[in-house]
């Protein structure tokens, strides 16, 4: 018994949507579209002509367990799970992935975006039920806890709600990173650790240098500096070598006070490495 | 009840009658099995409460309310629920900015809720249908309890899930997933 068309239209609520192509010789095209009491089949023939229209093949979902020709083809196209979770549906068996989508989205609102991503590793199936744009549009508004934007919708629009919530992550993220500290080749980086102990020793602190690339004689001569939890660009700090520290000659025996008109080039994180110094550098590094 | 019907008067709120008079309804589940409960406790489901205020109800006449898509196992365990919380307070609206709790399940709930995994989705499908709300924040909360926090091995296992992902698939996915990896 064939469902009727316009009762198909009226029950929006499809379960599972699924798109394959054929393996590698052939090109044909298969839809499949799962819902509470239909399974509608689509095949595009591509591979050898005639090329005829696309077919659509609809059953009721009482029916699939006696056409034996869908299932075989089914099982072809898009997997052994995919027979399964319509064999488990036509049983009536419950579980998980062939819940409708209103109450799975209200098991997703207790959680996470990491484990959604876990849940979506699962396998196709749940891949895909987990990368529905309803899913993902509730994601966005609990992750921001604020209604989208106009432009953020417009953006959605565009590549999706799960990439639009990812680059706000992320871009979140780079902006609350801490920056990397990286030394250029040749140049030496001396990286202060305020002591544990706060007080007097805390002004006094240990420097440890820390050398990348080839050493060359003229790198020491400059350097430059990063601080965490001091105020940077304080002449103050950098006082010369204490007495207990003699055994290991200090990185800050070599810095120089920094005269004033070149505090802000390091404040701004610009390297104070000249440019022929640097290409020198290069030049020896190729060698 | 036939002293209520003598004092009945059109002046008088009929829908308060239509209560006193009639306090049972019958339910009837897909497989045929008819419950007879408190018009209040049906009341909790919302699909059942819209259904009698839109097809008014007679106060002679035995009415049967069918539910399809309910059958009789389910439908007891739902009463069964629906009776323990008939006297709760109404849930609080759903507050979107507010941190989303699961570990706030009340102990009856959570040992009504031992149940096989077969019957949990069950109750959350006739908590959807019926619109209960109640029931399905408390069933809702039990499943996503079963995933919070899981690697997706794990999750497979807790499900009985096969994986069917082909290992360059699978690292594929992993992949395009892990941007939120680290928190």
């Amino acid at each position: 018994m064939e469902a009727s068309k316009s009762q198909i239209d009226r029950d929006y609520s499809s379960l599972l949507q699924l798109y394959a192509r054929a393996n590698a010789p052939n090109r044909d095209y298969y839809g499949l579209s799962i819902g509470e009491n239909y399974i509608r089949f689509d095949v595009w023939k591509v591979t050898r002509g005639p090329h005829f229209h696309p077919t659509q093949k609809i059953i009721n979902i009482d029916d699939f367990a006696g056409s034996k020709h869908l299932q075989s083809e089914i099982r072809n196209s898009f997997g052994e799970n995919i027979h399964d979770f319509i064999v488990r549906l036509s049983n009536g068996e419950r579980c998980l992935e062939n819940l409708p989508q209103r109450a799975f989205l209200s098991i997703v609102k207790y959680l996470s975006i990491n484990d959604v991503l876990n849940l979506s590793r699962v396998n196709k199936i749940y891949h895909e039920i987990c990368n529905s744009e309803a899913l993902w549009e509730e994601m966005f508004f609990k992750a921001m806890g604020r209604r989208p934007s106009r432009e953020e919708s417009r953006q959605a629009s565009d590549i999706g709600w799960r990439n639009t919530l990812k680059k706000r992550i992320v871009f979140v993220r780079r902006a609350t990173a801490p920056k990397p500290t990286r030394a250029r080749p040749g140049q030496t980086m001396v990286v202060y650790k305020p002591s544990a102990t706060p007080g007097p020793s805390q002004r006094k602190p240990e420097a440890h240098a820390v050398k990348s690339g080839t050493p060359s004689k003229s790198s020491v001569a400059r350097a430059r500096t990063t601080h965490s939890g001091v105020k940077l660009g304080t002449t103050k700090d950098l006082k010369p070598a204490q007495p207990e520290l003699s055994g290991i000659k200090p990185a800050s025996m070599y810095i120089k006070p920094i005269p004033p008109y070149k505090r802000l080039s390091i404040a701004h994180d610009v390297p104070v490495v000249p440019k022929f110094q640097y290409s020198l550098n290069k030049r020896i590094l190729k060698k | 009840m036939s002293t209520l019907n003598t004092v009945k008067s059109p002046a008088m709120n009929v829908n308060f009658f239509a209560f006193a008079i009639m306090p049972n309804i019958k339910l009837q589940s897909s497989d045929g099995e008819t419950f007879e409960i408190d018009v209040e406790i049906a009341k909790c489901s919302v699909t059942i409460k819209t259904m009698l205020e839109d097809l008014g109800m007679d106060e002679e006449e035995e009415e049967v309310v069918p539910l399809p898509n309910v059958n009789s196992a389910i439908l007891r365990k739902v009463i069964q629920w629906a009776t323990y919380h008939k006297d709760d307070p109404p849930p609080p609206e759903d507050d979107d900015n507010k941190e989303k709790r699961t570990d706030d399940i009340s102990s009856w709930d959570a040992d009504f809720l031992k149940v096989d995994q077969g019957t949990l989705f069950e109750l959350i499908l006739a908590a959807n249908y019926l619109d209960i709300k109640g029931l399905l924040d408390v069933t809702c909360k039990t499943v996503a309890n079963m995933i919070k926090g899981k690697a997706p091995e794990e999750i497979r296992k807790t499900f009985n899930i096969k994986n069917d992902f082909t290992p360059s698939e699978e690292e594929q996915v992993r992949k395009e997933n892990e941007w939120c990896e680290e928190k």
